[in-house]
């Protein structure tokens, strides 16, 4: 029997809710390769849920093996995606809630959070642009890290990962109106604690124009006029 | 993705912040490492387990809590009620026992009879009471 990994892509083509069966049943792959499946946005989700890669990865590891243990509760009445998402942000929740929330600890400078990295990339020949973003994105980081943790898994799963409400009540087990209530209350405060980052839509990108610029050159050659 | 918002100009421009701050990579090749080994400790903790479609019930009544073990609960919370009813019923039925069994106020001669009457016939169990007493003095 091989190793059931979460790594990498597989060739298995049965949809979440026949692997996940599966699993219940006794296939012993099944659910590697169902995580496998999801595991990068989990992954994301409990980043941005815990604040730091170190509580992100206990939070990760607890969401698997309660989902491993209680497939046989997943009813059928939402997608597999929804279940596993539910799953994971409850661990994340009650690590938080256990620790008292573990605040947030900057990245050390010589520590990059990757995502930043692969975010940049695009920008690498824009030194000023890079640094920009990167400290625009640490900031937003910390300010989100301040939030209650309920007010930051809703927005985590609104806001950045683009779930639509219905689907984020579900996954985090309260009400729609809850979900927007908890929204609201969380963009309130980051708008103030972020004030001097927003833009408002319209206005101009910031920084330099770039070099070719949209000054077209006159008709008329520069140099001494011709004797 | 998101949905229209609607919101106030602040509120739209944090959404626009966080929408950029969100992670794309994938985890750590640490936390991936961690993740297989702690997988395959879970399908190898099931699969040491004795088979059978009622595994989980069978490591219930073992008191089974290993890590592996894949819980139904739906099957457990059925049984948790079977317990429930049969712990309610044999309440109601020693309640009516040891009512038969208490001495009648009013039937002294009733005292110590061992009527295994049901509460419909205590009209003719009182009747009768007088011949068991009776038959056992």
């Amino acid at each position: 029997m091989n190793s059931p990994v979460t790594s990498g892509p597989t060739d298995d083509e049965r949809d979440d809710r026949v692997l996940l069966q599966a699993h219940v049943d006794g296939d012993a792959d099944a659910f590697g390769v169902l995580f496998a499946r999801h595991r990068d946005r989990l992954w994301a989700v409990a980043l941005r849920t815990m604040g730091n890669p170190e509580d992100a990865a206990d939070g990760l590891q607890d969401g698997m093996i309660a989902a491993f243990r209680r497939a046989g509760s997943f009813r059928g009445d939402s997608a597999v995606t929804t279940w596993l998402h539910r799953v994971v942000v409850n661990a994340c929740l009650d690590r938080l809630r256990a620790a008292k929330i573990r605040r947030f600890d900057t990245l050390p400078d010589d520590v990059e959070d990757r995502g930043t990295v692969v975010a940049t990339a695009v920008h690498d020949d824009q030194p000023e642009a890079v640094a920009e973003d990167a400290e625009r994105r640490r900031r937003v980081l910390a300010a989100l890290a301040t939030l209650p943790a309920e007010q930051r898994a809703a927005l985590v799963l609104v806001d950045m990962e683009g779930y639509p409400v219905a689907e984020v009540a579900e996954m985090i087990g309260c009400a729609e109106g809850t979900v927007k209530s908890r929204c609201s209350r969380g963009r309130a405060k980051l708008a103030t604690l972020l004030a001097d980052l927003h833009h408002p839509a319209g206005d101009p990108p910031h920084g330099n124009p770039p070099p070719e610029g949209p000054v077209q050159p006159t008709g008329r050659p520069r140099g001494p006029p011709a004797p | 993705m998101s949905e229209p918002s609607g919101l106030p100009p602040e509120q739209e421009a944090v959404r626009r912040l966080l929408a950029d701050a969100r992670h794309t990579a994938p985890p750590p090749p640490e936390v991936v490492a961690r993740l297989d080994d702690t997988l395959a400790t879970l399908v190898s903790q099931r699969a040491a387990e004795p088979t059978a479609g009622s595994t989980a019930e069978a490591g219930d009544a073992r008191g089974d809590r290993s890590p592996g073990r894949v819980v139904d609960l739906g099957s457990r919370r059925r049984r948790m009620a079977g317990i429930g009813l049969l712990a309610a019923a044999s309440v109601v039925v020693a309640g009516v026992a040891i009512g038969q069994a208490l001495p009648r106020g009013d039937d002294a001669s009733s005292a110590g009879s061992q009527s295994d009457s049901s509460p419909a016939e205590a009209g003719d169990a009182g009747a009768s009471s007088a011949e068991s007493d009776a038959s056992t003095d």
